[in-house]
């Protein structure tokens, strides 16, 4: 056992000092590529927002930007605007989700601390994140109610109901998506941030283990 | 210092130790998009934490200390891997995105990727020849914690890549 080990550490040393040429050299950029890099990464802190998040940010936008323009040019009237403005509402909380994650991404600067401190403070940021989510979801169910009876009024108004039942069925699937918005959304969050958070807890748990059972123990410091 | 200053001694700092993040990326991404996508978010967070660096810590350890800290944070989905125990379970392992290496490199790297993150994080700075105070640093541990761990990490990677050291 001792063999192994004395032997193989020398062995993998010359390998993994032969592969470095190797990796490096095949990957390796030159200076004006790391420039303009920097250049374009630097233009926008906006890149550390997450794609899918930006796209949905701009759908959103592009929706709502033709349902005001559509309103405004057809003159729907003040319930229509009011449902506007709750749409308007939903937008700005979803841009201030947004926002915090971008304030997040930003105060986590990994270039100070060591990596037990990281991952430290990184599992509290996103303990702190997934408790003001599942606060803030809470607003969803709000916006929906508020929005509800504008819109059933609307559809009344043009007709698209054509009878009770239409209405009832209409009626029962809204109660259903206001009663599971904030359970669904509330599952969303966790199944989202549990993952990350159960991992960066897993490697802390693993950074702390020996040194728990060894404190104290004399002799254990062994240069190489 | 100007802006552009920093740019370009930055650029420099990069282009020397970009070593660096190419194994870092190598061993926590098995494909080359993640590797590309890895090595960006070093960059970024090199570049962000570079005018805050003071040059209490050798470069290469600053270096170091933030690549592992941003590919261990990333929160990209990894697959749990079996644990590997001989030679020849691990030759039956496909390659990924490994082209170019000798089969000594690769199974070493395939053998290293079967650790977990923080071992990943101290055998690559042991091969890196970095020391035990080093490695403590970077990781945020005790010098024999370090200690504790390598040899566990040295006995593991040893028991299944013996074979192939032997004539």
């Amino acid at each position: 056992m001792n063999e192994v080990k004395d032997m193989v550490p020398d062995k993998l040393k010359t390998i993994w000092q032969n592969s470095d040429r190797a990796v490096s050299s095949r990957n390796r950029l030159d200076e004006t590529a790391i420039s303009h890099w920097i250049k374009r990464n630097s233009a926008t802190s906006l890149s550390n927002l997450s794609r899918d998040s930006l796209l949905e940010a701009g759908l959103l936008l592009i929706v709502l930007a033709h349902l005001d323009a559509g309103i405004v040019l057809r003159s729907g009237g003040w319930k229509l605007l009011l449902l506007t403005g709750v749409l308007n509402l939903l937008f700005a909380f979803f841009i201030a989700v947004l926002f915090r994650q971008f304030r997040i991404t930003n105060r986590i600067k990994l270039g100070d601390r060591n990596l037990r401190e990281t991952l430290t403070d990184l599992t509290e940021v996103l303990k702190g994140n997934l408790v003001w989510l599942k606060r803030v979801s809470l607003f969803g169910p709000v916006g929906f109610l508020c929005g509800v009876p504008v819109c059933f009024k609307v559809m009344l108004d043009v007709d698209v109901f054509m009878d009770g039942k239409g209405l009832a069925i209409a009626a029962c699937f809204t109660a259903v998506l206001i009663a599971a918005y904030y359970p669904v959304h509330n599952l969303i969050v966790r199944l989202q941030y549990s993952n990350p958070i159960k991992d960066l807890e897993d490697c802390l748990k693993e950074l702390q283990e020996p040194e728990r059972g060894r404190e104290g123990r004399p002799g254990s410091d062994r240069q190489n | 210092m100007n802006t552009r200053n920093l740019e370009k001694e930055f650029v420099s700092l990069i282009s020397q130790h970009q070593g660096i993040i190419h194994k870092v990326c190598h061993i926590y991404c098995s494909h080359s998009e993640d590797r590309k996508d890895t090595a960006q978010e070093i960059m970024m967070q090199l570049w962000r934490a570079y005018p805050s660096f003071r040059g209490e810590s050798k470069i290469s350890t600053w270096v170091y200390r933030v690549a592992l800290n941003t590919a261990i944070s990333n929160f990209r989905k990894i697959k749990a891997r079996p644990l590997i125990k001989t030679l020849a379970e691990l030759r039956e392992i496909p390659s990924e995105d490994d082209g170019g290496l000798d089969e000594e490199t690769t199974l070493l790297y395939k053998a290293i990727s079967r650790l977990s993150k923080i071992e990943k994080a101290i055998i690559l700075l042991y091969l890196d020849e970095k020391s035990y105070a080093e490695i403590a640093e970077i990781i945020g541990i005790s010098k024999s914690n370090v200690s504790v761990k390598l040899v566990r990490i040295k006995s593991r990677l040893g028991n299944t890549l013996k074979p192939l050291f032997d004539p």
